[in-house]
């Protein structure tokens, strides 16, 4: 758990097995041994800041941390409470310092069984950053898009570590992502699985679960496989917002590799034109929205998507023939043939 | 009454015996695809088939403003190749199939394309990767490695013959791709 938070703690810390040397002990004193020791001990090591960890913690003391039955802490409490203490052993004021904002409601455990495991993404800052030239796309002025919030960074964690695991938004709903099958697992169709490719990287449950061991527990019942593909492609829309990646600019020159092989999915169809032009030119995602017609946005998320699959093709400047080289009569005959076949065909 | 290839609005399918070219057109065609087959002269195509196309088949679907769009698709043996050069005159596109169940489909798909290249140098070409259920390798990927070892860059993507939805997707792209080319 210290390791997944270090990023987010304002000093660095270390874990100790032997707390005689450690300047925070945490107690979990819902234990036995922890409350006798909670009781007894804690006059003996006058030197350390002892936190009393427990669920529904009632103990009068100014260091606590709240923690669901048979779990961990959750990241964010943990963070918070380290960044505090982190103040208060730097400064330490003559008296006891206030204690800390009590942590929220941890996530509910797994269900059982799919085990009781806690995200694997590194931590993130629960407020947003506040606006700066380096994050935020210059036109929305709004937060840039960032996949290690959602879902998506840690499927992409998931794929670069290629160890299978499975999500658990409580309550909700979860699927397993397999690097080795290269499929992802879910009972759930894809449209009641929006809330868990749309929600925040902290409300997500994860852990390692070999795809073997799945589909031999009850969670196997009514499950379906779909490429992981689909799924990445899903999660960048579904949490991209219209909002450009993180780092990058509308003035970036960008070309498909190849045709994104999600096509037969209802959601594909609306960036058919974009796709097109990006297969056949390299230009700025300015000049793509342009020639295209399209709206900036629907450019980025499609931006968005494309890199999740690795399909972006970066290049220093455009090509010279980046434009729309059909005539208009050709144009509108095009969207005329489309047109007609958006239509149901009659049978003959 | 003439016949003049020049303003006829036409789309192309071609590809490998077995492919789907006649089931592709029938699946969005108006009127019963005109088929023109007979039992198949190569030992090889026999075995896959017992009729094949001969010359071509047709199709057709109507605009809203009542032009037609004409579907043809090409024989699938080798020996009638000289029928995709007639076909292909003055067509919008090609869309090339691929029946991933042969023992060397990206050799059809080398074979496809230097055949109409000459078409191709004008135009915009799509490729449907065909019974991929049954035979999911090369992969779509290895299709892609293919293209790029050639220098092109045509949308591949897996389709179902048989699929009216999956036939509208390769020609909304073939369409789309024209317009951008």
């Amino acid at each position: 758990m210290l390791t997944l938070s270090e990023r987010a703690l304002s000093s660095p810390w270390d874990y100790h097995q032997d707390f005689s040397s450690a300047n925070v002990v945490l107690v979990f004193v819902d234990s036995p041994e922890g409350a006798q020791f909670w009781e007894n001990d804690l006059p003996n090591h006058p030197s350390a800041c002892f936190v009393a960890c427990s669920a529904g913690n009632s103990l009068d003391t100014p260091w606590k941390l709240d923690i669901a039955i048979n779990s961990l802490p959750s990241r964010k409490a943990l963070v918070e409470l380290l960044n505090a203490l982190s103040t208060h052993l730097a400064n330490p004021p003559a008296a006891l310092p206030a204690p800390p904002k009590p942590a929220d409601s941890p996530p509910e455990s797994l269900d059982a069984s799919a085990g009781e495991a806690r995200s694997a993404a590194t931590a993130a800052d629960e407020s947003l950053p506040p606006p700066t030239p380096a994050n935020v796309a210059a036109h929305t002025g709004r937060p840039a898009f960032d996949p290690a919030r959602h879902l998506l960074g840690l499927l992409q964690k998931t794929i670069a570590s290629s160890v299978d695991s499975i999500f658990v938004l409580p309550g909700q709903t979860w699927l397993l992502a397999s690097p080795k099958t290269q499929r992802y697992y879910s009972a759930s169709p894809v449209d009641k699985l929006q809330t868990l490719l749309q929600a925040n990287v902290d409300d997500i449950l994860s852990r390692p679960l070999p795809v073997e061991k799945m589909l031999e527990s009850a969670l196997s019942q009514g499950i379906r496989h779909h490429p992981l593909a689909e799924l990445l492609w899903q999660a960048a829309l579904a949490s991209s917002g219209e909002r450009l990646l993180s780092g990058r600019s509308p003035q970036d020159v960008v070309r498909l590799k190849h045709w994104p092989q999600v096509t037969h999915l209802p959601s594909f169809r609306e960036f058919l034109r974009i796709a097109a032009f990006m297969n056949n030119n390299a230009a700025s995602l300015e000049d793509i929205a342009q020639h295209t017609g399209m709206r900036i946005e629907k450019v980025f998320d499609f931006h968005n998507a494309c890199e999740a699959l690795g399909l972006l093709e970066r290049h220093q400047q455009p090509a010279e023939s980046a434009k729309s080289t059909a005539c208009l009569p050709k144009r509108e005959l095009y969207h005329k043939i489309s047109s007609r076949l958006s239509r149901p065909l009659p049978t003959p | 009454m003439s016949y003049d290839d020049s303003k006829q609005i036409k789309l192309v399918f071609t590809g490998s015996v077995g492919a789907g070219k006649t089931t592709a057109i029938g699946a969005i065609s108006e009127v019963p695809v005109l088929s023109t087959e007979a039992k198949p002269s190569e030992a090889e195509v026999a075995r896959r088939k017992a009729t094949t196309t001969v010359a071509m088949d047709f199709g057709e679907i109507t605009l809203d403003d009542g032009q037609k769009v004409y579907l043809y698709g090409t024989p699938g043996q080798r020996r009638f190749d000289f029928m995709c050069h007639i076909l292909c005159r003055g067509a919008l596109g090609l869309i090339i199939l691929i029946d991933n169940t042969h023992p060397d489909p990206l050799s059809e798909l080398d074979y496809y394309l230097n055949l109409n290249a000459g078409f191709l140098s004008q135009s915009m070409a799509v490729i449907g990767v065909t019974h991929y259920d049954e035979n999911d390798k090369p992969s779509i990927e290895d299709y892609c490695q293919c293209l790029h070892e050639r220098g092109e860059f045509w949308p591949v993507m897996y389709a179902d013959a048989r699929s009216d939805k999956d036939v509208a997707m390769l020609i909304d792209t073939l369409l789309a791709s024209l317009e951008y080319c």
